[in-house]
């Protein structure tokens, strides 16, 4: 039996890894954002600002994580330290900032998500590892924060927090100045984040901003790619025949009906047969399909629904004007599969 | 608290003396038929931050071998240091320059002679054998050698090993030709090799410096990394 | 004769007014006392041959040891003082052992020399410093192959080493290498060297040449190292005694009729 979730953390393997790791188990390690994150107020609003490198020790995990936590319409918070605690902390108290605006009907001020943050971080002690940069703006100005992981929060005009904190620093120390415009800010604020990804080991790759003003919310991701992945000068393509066979079993390929639709019917039809095709081939093979047959891109990401629904329409209309025959062999090919 | 307090008390500190950093970078060496290349990256760093991003990590120690070593900088630079002392001793007894096979036993032996306060690298040594042929023999901090046909060494060694077994060893591939590679591709699969390297590993980056070993001579060339 | 030199034979590191060094010199004469050794270097290797003194039938022939291995491509010949000569036999050996471990390759003939040169001329009054309190007594021939090919040489008790061609030592040198000079030529082959080194010893020995009386090895790139059995050093022998060259008289007589 599954048991049955509870709310709040569970200490149930404490006991337990204690002693594995008094036996000389070691146990496997967080994930660190080891990051270059900051913040700094300016004229109209905040603007915040990270890095995107998620690091596992010496290894970096991932070049592209996103650091700027959203909060509340008005209010974002970056997160350094490990990366399922800034992760989790910013989504539990922006479900409660979520729940204050339905019940209140108002829109959360700043302090209450610093203060909500500095709670949950005081009760663990330390041990929940969010450094954190908060930043919104709401009826009272513009306001940023930085909350440390055992509970402390400074209220300042700007701000750094992580591993690149004092290569950002320095650039805020000698370039902030109060009342700047948001270009100016922006530019300082990417400058902070370019210090910290060059200099500090534990920061890299891209530089996401958010400016949050009166009038809503820029979020900048990526505002600047600071480090392209390095391009290869040999061919890694294997030959066909490379890889090594244990077995060979053929499948032959039966058709089990054929169908000429014409024009016109076909619309209705694609559409049914189309829609069964996407629930079996899975999100990830229809993703392919699109991104390498329809829209050309090389690298694969997911799409929006908008985009999916553009591609649907897209390919109505083309089979539509030109009329064709079509068997619908993907989704046969799913039946023998 | 006053318990805690005893118990901190009652606990023996042991102090440790810790004369080893780690520098990081990574070396990548290959041997041909008639060919050795060796490359490192020029990353020299510690803990979060750089040191500098343009420190070559190769030694040439003679026309025909180059050493490349990361991992603590100041023992590098003494075992390299030393070992130049050695050869040149050897030039002046024996009249002659130090093959590289002779240069691959020497520094085991030497390293070995610290074998329980050892020189803290990873170390790598390439270049023509007295036939020709190239070589490269890689090291452990304590001594042990063997000679390879490539090697990848450092902070990123274990991911680029696997990576040189297969583009370079062909291991795991079927129906290929299995003749060594060219000079040209060897130089190009180690570029590459640092490129990715450079995507993952925190303390490879900045640039590569790379030596080909020929008969003709020792030919450079640097190669630029990501700087993040 | 050296009764007037009497006042500087007392230190060994003392030079005379002439600035000879006694001691030294004596240690040269002993050498004209041992028995002969000679060797020569061809093209194809190098031999080497000793003469071993019989002093009484009740002697075991095979207890006398003129030529030793120190490596699988270095032989060594001896002639003086031979309980000297094994200490610096014995230090060959470890230079060379320790060459192979430090740089896992053959040491060199002159390396080895060398090496050995550095022994012989650290005696003196002092115990500290030196390993002998008087020269060496003893002359050696390391013959070897190396890096350079066939090599060929030299060491006296100054700790002089030089590289020969061919190279006679002991009581019968003199004579012996009057005949190394006048049959040597560089394109002599390692047979023809061996049967050389057998007729001029037979020159120049008291006692009859036999396959007891004398050692032979050759070092060649094939076989290396390699000291004739008694077999083999007879049928050696065999053929020197049947070599008539008619343009050498001197060298004809000397065999069996």
């Amino acid at each position: 039996m599954v048991p049955e979730h509870t709310p709040g953390f569970s200490f149930d393997n404490c006991k337990r890894n204690a002693f594995l790791s008094a036996k000389g188990y070691k146990g496997p390690t967080a994930r660190k954002t080891g990051t270059t994150i900051v913040g700094a107020i300016f004229a109209d609003g905040v603007v915040l600002g990270a890095d995107t490198r998620a690091t596992d020790d010496t290894i970096v995990a991932e070049k592209n994580c996103q650091k700027i936590h959203y909060m509340a319409k008005n209010i974002y918070c970056c997160g350094a330290g490990t990366a399922a605690d800034t992760q989790v902390t910013t989504d539990l108290i922006a479900s409660q900032l979520e729940l204050l605006k339905l019940n209140t009907g108002r829109i959360p001020r700043v302090i209450t998500a610093n203060r909500l943050l500095r709670q949950m971080l005081f009760r663990y002690q330390g041990h929940v590892s969010a450094a954190l940069v908060l930043g919104g703006v709401d009826e009272t100005g513009s306001h940023l924060f930085c909350i440390y992981p055992h509970g402390s929060s400074d209220t300042v005009p700007f701000c750094t927090m992580g591993s690149g904190s004092l290569a950002a620093m320095s650039v805020f120390e000698s370039g902030w100045k109060p009342n700047m415009t948001e270009e100016e800010c922006k530019k300082l604020v990417r400058d902070a984040i370019a210090a910290g990804v060059f200099n500090d080991l534990g920061s890299g790759s891209n530089i996401d901003l958010c400016v949050i003003k009166k009038n809503g919310v820029d979020y900048l991701r990526p505002y600047e790619i600071a480090n392209v992945k390095g391009k290869k000068d040999g061919d890694y393509k294997f030959k066909r025949g490379t890889t090594a066979l244990l077995s060979t079993l053929k499948v032959p390929i039966v058709v089990e009906s054929e169908q000429v639709i014409q024009t016109g019917e076909m619309l209705w039809r694609l559409t049914d047969e189309l829609q069964i095709q996407y629930v079996h081939l899975g999100f990830l093979y229809y993703n392919y399909w699109i991104n390498t047959l329809w829209w050309g891109k090389k690298e694969l990401t997911f799409l929006s629904s908008k985009e999916i629904m553009l591609f649907y329409h897209k390919i109505l209309i083309d089979f539509f004007i030109f009329g064709l025959k079509t068997r619908v062999l993907d989704s046969q090919y799913l039946k023998v599969g | 608290m006053a318990l805690v307090t005893k118990q901190i008390l009652d606990t023996p500190i042991q102090h440790h003396f810790s004369p080893y950093s780690d520098n990081g970078g990574t070396t990548v060496a290959v041997a041909g038929p008639d060919y050795a290349i060796i490359a490192s990256d020029t990353r020299l760093s510690a803990g979060y931050s750089i040191y500098t991003r343009e420190q070559s990590k190769l030694f040439t120690l003679s026309e025909t071998t180059v050493l490349g070593s990361s991992g603590c900088w100041c023992d590098i630079l003494s075992l390299t240091r030393i070992i130049e002392a050695r050869m040149q001793m050897y030039l002046h007894e024996h009249n002659k320059v130090m093959s590289t096979t002779s240069l691959a036993k020497m520094i085991s032996i030497m390293m070995y002679g610290k074998r329980f306060f050892p020189y803290y690298t990873s170390t790598i040594i390439a270049g023509l054998d007295p036939e020709g042929k190239g070589c490269v023999y890689s090291y452990d901090p304590i001594g042990h050698t063997e000679r390879a046909n490539f090697r990848a060494g450092g902070s990123s060694g274990a991911l680029l090993q696997a990576l040189l077994d297969n583009q370079l060893g062909f291991k795991n591939q079927e129906n290929v030709d299995k003749t060594p590679v060219s000079l040209e591709k060897a130089i190009t699969v180690v570029k590459d090799a640092f490129t990715a390297a450079a995507e993952r590993d925190i303390y490879t980056g900045d640039g590569v410096h790379l030596c080909a070993i020929t008969k003709d001579g020792i030919k450079e060339f640097n190669f630029e990394l990501r700087k993040d | 004769m050296f009764l007037t030199r009497s006042e500087y034979d007392r230190g060994v590191n003392t030079f005379s007014p002439e600035g000879r060094l006694f001691q030294v010199e004596y240690a040269i004469e002993a050498i004209k006392l041992g028995s002969t050794a000679i060797g020569i270097s061809t093209s194809e290797g190098v031999v080497l041959a000793a003469e071993k003194r019989i002093t009484s039938v009740l002697m075991e022939p095979s207890s006398i040891k003129k030529i030793v291995e120190i490596d699988k491509h270095i032989g060594c010949a001896a002639s003086g003082l031979i309980a000297d000569s094994r200490i610096l036999t014995d230090r060959a050996r470890v230079e060379c052992a320790n060459h192979w471990f430090t740089y896992d390759e053959k040491m060199d003939i002159e390396s080895v020399a060398q090496a050995v040169s550095n022994l012989a001329i650290q005696f003196g009054d002092s115990d500290e410093e030196s390993a002998m309190s008087r020269p060496f007594g003893v002359a050696m021939l390391f013959a070897g192959m190396d890096s350079k090919g066939p090599q060929l040489f030299h060491l006296d008790p100054s700790g002089t080493y030089t590289q020969f061609d061919a190279k006679a030592i002991g009581s019968g040198s003199e004579g012996a290498q009057q005949s190394l000079q006048e049959v040597y030529h560089d394109s002599m082959t390692l047979k023809e060297a061996i049967n050389h080194v057998l007729t001029i010893l037979k020159q120049v020995m008291e006692e009859k040449l036999n396959s007891t009386n004398v050692e032979l090895c050759t070092v060649s790139p094939d076989k290396m190292y390699h000291l004739y059995s008694k077999e083999e050093l007879e049928a050696e022998l065999a053929k020197v005694s049947s070599i008539h060259d008619p343009s050498r008289p001197d060298v004809a007589v000397i065999g069996e009729p």
